[in-house]
C-alpha cells in the first residue's frame, strides 16, 4: 500500500480511523481497485507516478473538517476535488505520489438559488447536468455555461481551475460570487459579503470592503471551498451562431486582429472557438482514416479534407445573443467586417456548447489516435495576430519533433486569446508517455523563453510553469501558504506552489 | 442533445429527467434508476456509434460494464462509488444488458 511521504505507517493507520469515523468506514477508500482509478492520468507519466494512497469520500462540511482535522493532526496530505475530472490536466490524480484525494462528489447539493439576481450557490459535488436539470424542472429561464466534458463535471471544479466555456458567460471565475472556505486550521470564513450577519448579498457583490480574496483561492492549495456562488446567463430571447472560415493558414494574423476588435467592442459577445483544420478533422474522423503514413499529419492534407466539407484553415464558431434587433444588427456589422478579412461565413450552425445544450461531442478528439493520451498546452496569447501566429508556429515546429499534429481550439477573451492546444497521443505505445513528456516541457521552456504564460497547466509540470512567473511571485505565494497552510497538508505542489 | 432528449422520452424517462426538486436541491444518497444514469452520463456518447460504442440492445457483460465504469476506457474517465454506489452501478448495467437497440426505440 502506497503511503504519503514522511508519514508513518501508525500516523497513516491513525489519519484512516478517524477520518472513518468521520465519514464511515466505506468512504475511505484505501484497496487498488478503488483507488487505482482516481490516479488514472490522461498527461504523460505513468499512473503509478501521481498515484494516491487513498481516498476519502464525505458528505457535509462537517465531514470535511473532521477529516481536515484528521490530517493535520497526523500530517497528512489531502487532495481536494469536486467531481475530479480536470481530464488532459491530471484527472483526480495528485501531484505528489500518496497524497490522499479528498473526494466531494457526495456534497452535491445547491443550497440557494435567487431567481431575481439568477444566482445558486453550489457544493463541490454538483455537476453542470444537476445545476442544468434544476434549473429546467423549475422552469427558470436561465443558461448555464459549461466546458467540454460538461454533463460530468462541476461548476466548481472547473472555475477553481479557471476554465472556459461558450457562452458570454464563459469566463467561469469572472462569472463566480461568493465562496465558503475551509482552512487547514479549521477557520471556516466566506468570501466577499458572505461574512456578514444575515448577508443579503453574499452573491450580488464579489469584493465587500477589503481586498478580493475569491482569486487566491483558485488555481491553489490555500484552503478548501466548500461553497461557491454563480451568476446564471439569463436565457436570452434570440441568438444566432456563425462559423467563419478563412482559406489559408497565413490568414491568422488578419482574421485575429479582427476577431479581437469585434471581442473588444462586444459585437461578438462570447469567447468562441478558432480551431484550425486538423482539429476539426479530428472531431470528425479517426487518424488511421485519413493518414497512413510517418510523422505528425502533413497541415496539408487536414486542409484538403476540410476544404472538401466548405471548411477552411481556420474556422471560428461564434454567437450572438440577445434581442432579435440587436441579434440582427450585431450579424450585419460581424459579417462585414469578417469578411472584409477574407473571411467566408456559414450562418445557423448548431453547436450545443454556445446555446445551453450539454453535450460530451468534445470527446471524440479521444478518437483520433485511441489510447487515451491527452495533455493540453495551454499558452496566453496577447490577442495581436502576430502573437498567435507566432505561438502556433513555435507550437508546431516543437510538436512535430516529437510526431504529434498541431490542433488547437483557442478561445478568444478581449485582451486575450487561450491557446488550448492538445497533444494527442496513444500511452499504450512503448516509450511514448516519455517522448511526449518531453514535448511538454519543451513547449514550456520555449514558451517562456519567447515571454509567454499560461492560463492553466497540469499535474507534473507545474512547478516548470510556475517558475516562468518569477521567484519573487514563487515567493509571495510561498508566504501565503506559510500563512494558511503551515503543515502543508492541501494539495501540496498544486500550481508549483510547497 | 435532442436525440437523446427524444430518446428518453421514449424510453419513459420524463420523470427520470425531472430527478432534481424544485428549489434548492440535495439528491445525497438518494438512490437513482439507471435511466437517470444514462440520461445524464453514459448516453451523451453510448447512444450510438460511431461515437462510442453503442451499448442499447447489444445485451452487454454486466460483468464488463461495471468493470469498465469502475475503471475507465480509452476516452471514458472512470466513475466513482462516490457518484455511483455499487448497487447503482449493478443495476445500471443489468438495465443496459436488458436494453433494446436505440434504432427500435426511435
Amino acid at each position: 500500500m502506497i503511503r504519503p511521504p514522511n508519514v508513518t505507517a501508525p500516523a497513516f493507520d491513525a489519519f484512516l480511523a478517524e477520518s472513518a469515523a468521520a465519514v464511515g468506514a466505506a468512504w475511505v477508500k484505501i484497496h487498488d481497485e478503488d483507488v487505482h482509478p482516481y490516479g488514472r492520468v490522461m498527461v504523460p507519466f505513468e499512473d503509478d507516478v501521481h498515484m494516491p494512497s487513498a481516498a476519502v469520500c464525505p458528505q457535509s462540511l462537517d465531514e470535511v473538517r473532521a477529516v481536515v482535522a484528521a490530517a493535520q493532526a497526523h500530517s497528512v496530505p489531502l487532495w481536494p476535488t469536486s467531481t475530479g475530472r480536470n481530464m488532459g490536466y491530471g484527472s483526480s490524480a495528485v501531484a505528489v505520489r500518496g497524497t490522499v484525494v479528498l473526494d466531494m462528489r457526495r456534497m452535491n447539493r445547491i443550497t440557494d438559488f435567487d431567481p431575481e439576481l439568477g444566482t445558486v450557490v453550489v457544493e463541490p459535488g454538483v455537476t453542470y447536468q444537476a445545476l442544468h436539470d434544476f434549473l429546467e424542472a423549475g422552469g427558470h429561464d436561465f443558461w448555464i455555461d459549461f466546458p467540454g466534458p460538461g454533463p460530468l463535471v462541476s461548476p466548481m471544479g472547473n472555475t477553481l481551475e479557471r476554465g472556459h466555456g461558450m457562452t458570454p458567460y464563459g469566463d467561469h471565475f469572472a462569472n463566480s460570487c461568493g465562496y465558503e472556505i475551509l482552512l487547514a486550521d479549521g477557520t471556516l470564513f466566506r468570501t466577499g459579503l458572505g461574512g456578514i450577519s444575515n448577508t443579503t448579498s453574499w452573491q450580488a457583490n464579489r469584493h465587500g470592503i477589503g481586498p478580493s480574496l475569491d482569486g487566491i483561492f483558485t488555481q491553489s492549495n490555500f484552503g478548501i471551498v466548500t461553497k461557491m456562488g454563480l451568476w446564471l446567463m439569463p436565457a436570452p430571447p434570440a441568438h444566432k451562431t456563425v462559423l467563419a472560415h478563412w482559406p489559408n493558414r497565413d490568414d491568422i494574423v488578419k482574421l485575429v486582429d479582427v476577431i479581437r476588435s469585434l471581442r473588444v467592442d462586444g459585437t461578438i459577445a462570447n469567447e468562441g472557438v478558432l480551431g484550425n483544420a486538423t482539429i476539426f478533422l479530428a472531431a470528425a474522423k479517426r487518424r488511421s482514416a485519413v493518414f497512413a503514413g510517418s510523422g505528425a499529419l502533413p497541415p496539408d492534407l487536414a486542409l484538403t479534407e476540410m476544404r472538401a466539407v466548405g471548411l477552411g484553415a481556420w474556422n471560428y464558431v461564434f454567437s450572438l445573443y440577445g434581442r432579435p434587433d440587436r441579434v440582427e444588427s450585431d450579424w450585419l456589422a460581424a459579417q462585414r467586417r469578417l469578411e472584409d478579412s477574407g473571411a467566408t461565413l456559414i450562418p445557423d450552425v448548431r453547436d450545443g456548447t454556445q446555446i445551453n445544450e450539454l453535450t460530451l461531442k468534445s470527446f471524440a478528439l479521444f478518437n483520433w489516435v485511441g489510447g487515451n493520451g491527452l495533455a493540453w498546452f495551454a499558452p496566453v496569447a496577447p490577442a495581436r495576430g502576430r502573437d498567435v501566429k507566432r505561438q502556433f508556429d513555435l507550437a508546431e515546429s516543437i510538436l512535430s519533433k516529437y510526431d504529434l499534429d498541431f490542433m488547437t481550439g483557442s478561445q478568444f477573451g478581449t485582451r486575450e486569446v487561450l491557446n488550448v492546444i492538445p497533444l494527442i497521443y496513444d500511452r499504450r505505445t512503448p516509450g511514448r508517455i516519455d517522448q511526449v513528456r518531453v514535448c511538454f516541457n519543451e513547449l514550456i521552456d520555449a514558451f517562456g523563453r519567447a515571454g509567454y504564460g499560461f492560463y492553466r497547466t497540469g499535474i507534473g509540470f507545474m512547478d516548470r510553469v510556475a517558475a516562468l512567473q518569477g521567484t519573487a511571485r514563487e515567493d509571495v505565494n510561498h508566504r501565503l501558504k506559510r500563512a494558511l497552510d503551515p503543515k502543508g497538508i492541501l494539495a501540496p505542489g498544486k500550481s508549483g506552489i510547497w | 442533445m435532442r436525440l437523446i432528449v427524444i430518446l428518453a422520452a421514449l424510453l419513459g424517462m420524463a420523470d427520470a429527467a425531472r430527478t432534481v426538486p424544485p428549489g434548492p436541491s440535495s439528491r445525497v444518497d438518494a438512490a437513482q434508476p439507471p435511466a437517470f444514469f444514462w440520461r445524464s452520463a453514459c448516453g451523451y456518447c453510448h447512444d450510438r456509434e460511431p461515437f462510442a460504442p453503442a451499448l442499447l440492445g447489444r445485451h452487454a457483460a454486466v460483468e464488463l460494464t461495471t468493470h469498465v465504469v469502475r475503471t475507465g476506457a480509452p476516452g471514458m474517465p472512470p466513475f466513482h462509488a462516490s457518484e455511483i454506489s455499487d448497487s447503482e452501478l449493478e443495476d445500471l448495467a443489468r438495465w443496459i444488458a436488458a436494453s433494446k437497440p436505440s434504432r427500435e426505440r426511435q
